[in-house]
């Protein structure tokens, strides 16, 4: 043994001669291997041939790439184009457009500027690093293989975002050449250092920008006292970089992009629950499973992930006064620790410091998750690692030959092999994302090629979201439904909690004025794409696949119901198209622009545009901006929550309307209010409008206010009668007088019943119990604590069922014998004390096996009231009804009272057909002075009250306990209590404050049905940033609206408002109100006082006012445009009469100018110069048009008034023709910043090469 | 021997593990207005945070006045660390959060007590 051991270490110390011998071959040997290494796992990177396409990198068709060296400040390929706010992507973006205009294909051009520069900088610039400060090789190697397989670097490369894992991979060689800078303070090394800077700036900025703390922190710790001597140098170097960079930096600055990137910036925190110190600490991405990762899915951190930080960590054990490496090792250890801070997120310690660093530290804002701190914890463990590895050898060195030839290369191996454990999935293929070669379906070809020939502007819209390989270009931009429901169109469209996602991306084809928005926005084709399971790229994935695998066939069936799409036939197998046939040019003309006061109810706006007043969906929401050119519609009393002094009474000021003679009020008499009363046995149902419209204090007299009969019918006295109100059952009241049913046009169905006898025999225990024993309903062991009784009520010896239940589920069963199926009514009363639930199961004999059920709530201590229609399967003869009581926490005896069931057949006696009577808007034309405009709507027949009871806690606290809404472990840290001193209604609020989890405190309260109602409360915050609260329904869909609240201000009491619907079949609501724990330790507060939930009258689509323009546009006899580029367009008038509206279906961006087009400076730079706009801009006002889109108003003949050049010509007809030019006025600043970017890059290069040849000629 | 001699490679100071033990009753004794001060700061911050939070502070502190060496927190850490995956085996996952805080604490000591001791030692040099 001893004599094996005896050769290996010769063989050890010959192999170190020779290393030392050959320095410049073990180099070139290992930086061979890193290249081998970075080949081998990255295989499809290095095959010029291959497609990569997933996630945020998506593939490109050449002709969509080639025109990327446009895209500068304004992306006009996609949806309705936006600004970009990443310009400094323009360094990569022409070389990609460069190469490929050069002829080679997109999936080179990506390869050569980010797929395989990412592969060998991420292994072989921290050798580079740490040959550097080491001067080891087999540590730098070891180094660098650990940094270029560590899985956040991994991730990021395979969910493709190719910008970030490049500067991750430059960042070691940043530091690398930043530390020769500041070694040898020469001004050629700072150039060097700072032309890679913004080289990595121009990928990623936000990583350059975390890297610059790194650069900065280095410094101070290594040379901050010798600081004077590279002021110089600093300074040089300071103006360089900005010079190169003026290009995204001047428009970023000065070209009005603050709002967008504020709202990119102002987006919350992302993915707490996805970091984690532990995470951190092993340097393991939360989507490592070791082979293809699951998206945004936690995995377990692996075993030997830990490996890494222990041996970085043991660095620290050795003596500090015998380390070598002493401030190197500090260095990094801050770094490792900075580092593991950053990515932990919110994890403890310190849970609320990344929050704070977004909302107090400049630029860390742009930060919404941990992810992007990985590179530094990365960079401070690689050196760690290095730094203990040669430690480990120094040990081994002074313990003896026999470690030192063991320790050390084991412990080189053991992190080899961690680290390739992780690239072994690389190797091996098991990850696919954007490792491997993709196969793009020959449909998108066909598609590419349909496209491409046609030469004018429209766009494509993709259902349910764009394919990857579907072609796009400036020409012919791509809209993804999934992108623009959430968009642009997002306040066209209602949202609701509970509709599957396919549903309401599909909305976007339902709307009433559907077919005008597709038109206004030149979509001329709908796609569907390609199912693609195998190729790892569903479209339909996040869009209704999971609950159905048969999503494209349900996308399809739906979209050939759409009138406004015809189907056609491109000749692709699978891909179907849709054509919108009358789709608008990209520029057009406009007579007739509305204002609108909000964007509420547009539906209804759009149908009494198009079918009172016959016009067009084209409007403008603004108030501010009504002038003679706009036709004003306005619907009366947008806003219910202004009251005048008067009870039910609600004001509306249009101040808007400008008070001339051509104003008409409408009122739509569908929306009069039906009614039933009982006389005589005879029942008569009528309609009549229920309030009064006054303007100025008069009463407004419209046509047709009398009350009208509808439908009448002799009652039977014998009989029990029910109304059926749109499937709502309600007992006939005969005695009450004037009844009133809701709106003539909100109900589809009034129905006169009458019910049969009960088939519950002993319904209500007159005849003892049903059965002997309770039954056991859920019987999951042998200790049952059950019981079922018959009780007294106290007023009366009538008797009702009691059941109890501790442990188990107590139940009582009674069969029921069905005469024949169809409508019954169903129902019983019920009652809880300490039980929080009741419930039934009520089953038939059918062949299906029909069950109905239902779990009850209780809330209160009272008897309640249960009654439904079901429908008794045909064929059933026994049904077999259990009633419950359930175990809470198997201590507390859950009591349940159970009375008066019944199960009878319903007949129908009358039906009110109210529909089918034409009724519409009724008109009347008045005059306005032009001071008051005041309309009021009076209504002293219904009742708008408060339906919380103790909304202002004068009677104390709503519940006795603090609820805890948020229980997420056994230690919640809550209160609830009165507070006396700081309230805003009468003398109390209520106070919730949590330190851990959510306190809450809850309200049941009576609401109606499909009605409107303002909901309101004050609130106020101490140490507390967020209010919230939740109101349920007992719909059969549980309706919920919710929302947390901001909350301005210590200490100052804030006012909530908000119009709610009650959903259909809703009687009961819940409201929950909250205090919400931040960090776990501050006690946030937070008072709540003076609720209001008020019923409001339902004046929606029910007055409106229209004011017609004063003055008679007319649109010019044509338009033609020409596309410059995405920034500017040539446009063409001809024959303009009048003034007329001008609109551009891009974005909406107040720096879109239009301006006369300067024939006479053509050749002058004047077309270039971005200090100053064009004096015609302030001739033409720029609006938003149907609150997306580009509109001006253009006067020809102000416009030309002073036009000397031949943009303006006036014809013979006295019409006018206009050459005129759209532009987007950051792009000047663009190329202004360009211009200073490229002498400076100029100079630069001149420099760097000149310096080169002059030290190389001294060399010699 | 040699392998005595591994064991003790990381303390060669203290040949000894008494040793570093024996310092610390000396310093202790010799240098009794330091402990008392920093015992005074563990009182306050144990009144105004909580125990662990005295404790780690009280350890920081303690090796900060009487300058020992800081690598014994370091193995702390280390130790800390070390348990972290052990208790996930286990499925500890709360205590393993728990003892990744307490390595984080111990790391953040010892590098803050290594860079004094340089900053001592560039003070003394100069």
């Amino acid at each position: 043994m001893k004599e094996g051991r005896g050769a290996q270490f010769l063989i050890w110390n010959k192999y170190r001669i020779v290393i030392k011998k050959n320095k410049y071959n073990l180099l070139f040997v290992l930086l061979l291997f890193l290249v081998l290494v970075g080949i081998f796992s990255h295989q499809d990177w290095f095959n010029l041939g291959s497609v990569i396409s997933y996630a945020d990198f998506r593939y490109q068709f050449e002709e969509t790439a080639q025109e990327l060296s446009h895209s500068n400040v304004w992306i006009a390929n996609s949806n309705f184009g936006s600004i970009n706010i990443q310009p400094y992507k323009f360094l990569f973006n022409i070389v990609q457009s460069l190469m490929i205009k050069i002829g080679l294909s997109f999936s080179i051009a990506i390869k050569v500027t980010h797929l395989i520069p990412i592969t060998l900088l991420g292994l072989i610039s921290p050798y580079i690093l740490m040959k550097h400060l080491t001067k080891n090789d087999f540590v730098s190697f070891v180094g660098a293989i650990f940094y270029g397989s560590s899985t956040p670097f991994i991730i990021r490369q395979s969910q493709g975002h190719l910008s970030v894992a490049f500067v991750v991979a430059l960042a070691p060689l940043l530091l690398y050449f930043f530390i020769k800078a500041v070694k040898n303070n020469k001004l050629r090394s700072w150039l060097v250092f700072i032309f890679f800077y913004w080289v990595g700036s121009c990928y990623e900025i936000r990583m350059i920008y975390i890297a610059t703390f790194l650069f900065i922190g280095y410094f101070i710790f290594f040379k901050i006292k010798d600081w004077r001597r590279y002021i110089f140098n600093f300074f040089i170097t300071g103006v360089v970089f900005l010079s190169l960079s003026s290009f995204f930096l001047i428009p970023l600055l000065v070209g009005g992009f603050h709002d967008n990137i504020n709202a990119v910036a102002s987006r919350s925190l992302f993915g707490n629950s996805h970091y984690s110190l532990l995470r951190s600490f092993s340097l393991s991405h939360f989507e490592w499973n070791g082979s293809n990762p699951i998206a945004f899915q936690d995995q377990p951190i692996m075993w030997y992930f830990w490996v890494a930080p222990l041996v970085a960590f043991t660095v620290f054990l050795y003596p500090q006064k015998k380390r070598k490496y002493k401030k190197e090792v500090l260095f990094f250890g801050i770094v490792s620790l900075i580092g593991i801070f950053l990515t932990k997120q919110v994890d403890a310690p310190f849970p609320g410091a990344f929050q704070w660093l977004r909302e107090n530290f400049p630029g860390f804002i742009l930060f919404r998750s941990g992810s992007k701190f990985y590179f530094i914890l990365m960079l401070g463990y690689l050196g760690l690692i290095c730094y203990s590895l040669l430690q480990i050898k120094q040990i081994s060195i002074k313990i003896g030959k026999k470690y030192k030839y063991c320790m050390y290369p084991f412990l080189l191996l053991i992190i080899m092999l961690v680290s390739f454990a992780n690239l072994q999935p690389l190797f091996s293929k098991k990850i696919d994302r954007t490792f491997s070669n993709r196969k793009i379906p020959q449909d998108y070809f066909i598609l590419k090629d349909f496209i491409l020939k046609q030469s004018d502007y429209f766009r494509i819209f993709w259902v349910p979201q764009h394919s990857n390989w579907g072609i796009y270009t400036n020409n012919h931009p791509k809209i993804s439904n999934n992108r623009v429901t959430k968009g642009k169109w997002k306040n066209f469209l209602e949202r609701h909690n509970k509709v599957p996602i396919q549903e309401e991306l599909f909305s976007v084809f339902e709307k009433s004025f559907s077919d005008n928005l597709f038109d206004i926005s030149s979509i001329k084709y709908v796609v569907v794409s390609v199912d693609e399971l195998d190729n790892n790229h569903d479209p339909f994935y996040y869009f209704g696949r999971k609950k159905n695998p048969n999503i494209r066939s349900w996308y399809i069936n739906k979209l050939d119901g759409v009138d406004f799409l015809k189907k056609i036939d491109i000749g692709a197998k699978e891909l179907i198209v849709y054509e919108n046939l009358n789709y608008k040019p990209h520029i057009f003309s406009l007579d007739k622009v509305y204002s609108f006061d909000s964007m509420r109810l547009l539906e209804q706006k759009y149908n009494f545009l198009k079918n009172q007043l016959n016009e067009k969906f084209n409007f403008i929401v603004n108030s501010d901006k009504n002038d003679e050119k706009f036709n004003i519609l306005s619907r009366l009393f947008e806003d219910l929550s202004v009251k005048s002094g008067k009870r039910n009474s609600f004001l509306d000021n249009k101040t808007a309307l400008l008070g001339n003679n051509n104003i008409s009020i409408y009122a739509n008499k569908k929306k009069d209010t039906l009614y039933y009363s009982v006389k005589n046995n005879e029942i008569f149902f009528y309609t009549k409008e229920n309030g009064e419209l006054l303007l100025n204090g008069e009463k407004i007299n419209f046509q047709n206010d009398e009350k009208e009969i509808v439908s009448k019918k002799v009652l039977d006295p014998a009989k029990e009668y029910y109304l059926n109100n749109n499937n709502v059952y309600s007992l006939l009241n005969q005695q009450g007088g004037e009844q009133k049913l809701g709106l003539v046009g909100e109900s589809s169905l009034i129905e006169l019943c009458s019910v049969g006898d009960n088939f519950i025999k002993n319904a209500s225990f007159q005849d003892g119990l049903w059965g002997e024993n309770v039954g056991d309903c859920h019987r999951y062991d042998d200790n049952p604590i059950l019981d079922m009784k018959l009780k007294t009520y106290a007023e009366n010896s009538e008797q009702y069922l009691q059941l109890e239940a501790t442990r188990h589920m107590a139940c009582a069963v009674k069969k029921i014998e069905i005469k024949k199926g169809g409508r019954h009514l169903f129902g019983f009363d019920y009652r809880g004390v300490d039980a929080e639930n009741a419930g039934y199961h009520l089953s038939f004999d059918d062949e299906n096996g029909t069950v109905i059920k239902n779990k009850f709530n209780l809330d209160s201590q009272g008897w309640n009231h249960f009654e439904e229609v079901v429908n008794v399967p045909v064929g059933s003869e026994l049904a077999k009804l259990h009633v419950y009581a359930y175990e809470t926490d198997k201590l507390k005896n859950n009591i349940v009272g159970y009375d008066n069931f019944f199960l009878k057949k319903i007949i129908s006696e009358e039906r009110v057909e109210k529909q089918e009577r034409e009724r519409g808007f009724d008109k009347i034309q008045i005059a306005l002075s032009d001071k008051e405009k005041v309309f009021e709507y009076y209504n002293n027949k219904d009742q708008y009250e408060n339906v919380i009871e103790n909304h202002s806690f004068e009677e104390g606290l709503w519940q006795e306990k603090v609820g805890n809404c948020h229980r997420y472990d056994e230690n919640p840290v809550l209160a609830m209590k009165i507070n006396k001193a700081k309230r805003t209604d009468g003398t109390q609020s209520l106070q919730l404050e949590a330190t851990r989890h959510t306190a809450c405190s809850k309200k049941t309260f009576p609401i109606n049905e499909k009605k409107n109602y303002l909901f309101s409360f004050d609130y106020q915050g101490e140490n507390s940033k967020k209010a919230g609260y939740y109101i349920k329904f007992n719909d059969k869909e549980k309706t919920v609206i919710n929302e947390k609240i901001e909350i301005e201000g210590d200490n100052k009491w804030n006012r909530f408002e908000k119009e709610i619907k009650t959903p259909t079949g809703a009687t009961k609501a819940s409201l929950h109100v909250y205090a919400y724990e931040s960090d776990k330790k501050e006690n946030n507060i937070v008072r709540y006082d003076n609720f209001s939930l008020t019923q409001l009258p339902d004046l929606e689509d029910k007055y409106y006012v229209v004011e017609k323009a004063q003055v008679d546009l007319k649109n010019p006899k044509k338009i033609e445009f020409r596309t410059v580029n995405p920034t500017k367009k040539t446009v063409y008038v001809k024959g303009a009469e009048t003034g007329f509206f001008l609109v551009m279906n891009e974005s909406y961006h107040k720096q879109w100018c239009l301006n006369l087009a300067d024939r006479d400076s053509k050749k002058s730079l004047r077309k270039w110069f971005p200090f100053k706009k064009a004096n015609e801009t302030k001739k033409v006002n720029h609006y938003k048009l149907n609150d997306f889109l580009n509109a001006w108003y253009v006067d020809p003949v102000s416009l030309c008034r002073n036009s000397s050049g031949g943009e303006c010509k006036k014809n013979a007809d006295g019409s006018y023709d206009l050459e005129m030019k759209i532009e987007f006025w950051p792009q000047r600043w663009f190329y202004f910043g360009l211009t200073i970017s490229s002498v400076t890059l100029i100079i630069l290069f001149g420099y760097l090469i000149g310096t080169y040849f002059k030290s190389k000629k001294y060399e010699r | 021997m040699k392998d005595k001699k591994i064991e003790c490679v990381f303390f060669e100071e203290n040949k000894d593990g008494l040793l570093f033990l024996k310092s610390v009753m000396i310093d202790v004794k010799n240098k009794k207005w330091r402990g008392l001060a920093v015992i005074f700061f563990f009182f306050t911050i144990f009144i105004f945070w909580n125990l662990s939070s005295a404790l780690l502070w009280m350890l920081f502190l303690l090796f900060l006045v009487y300058e020992w060496e800081s690598r014994f927190i370091a193995l702390l850490a280390i130790l800390s660390l070390a348990s972290c995956p052990i208790l996930i085996l286990f499925q500890q996952d709360v205590f393993a959060e728990k003892m990744a805080v307490y390595a984080y604490f111990f790391l953040a000591m010892t590098v803050v007590l290594q860079a004094f001791e340089l900053l001592t030692k560039i003070k003394n040099n100069s």
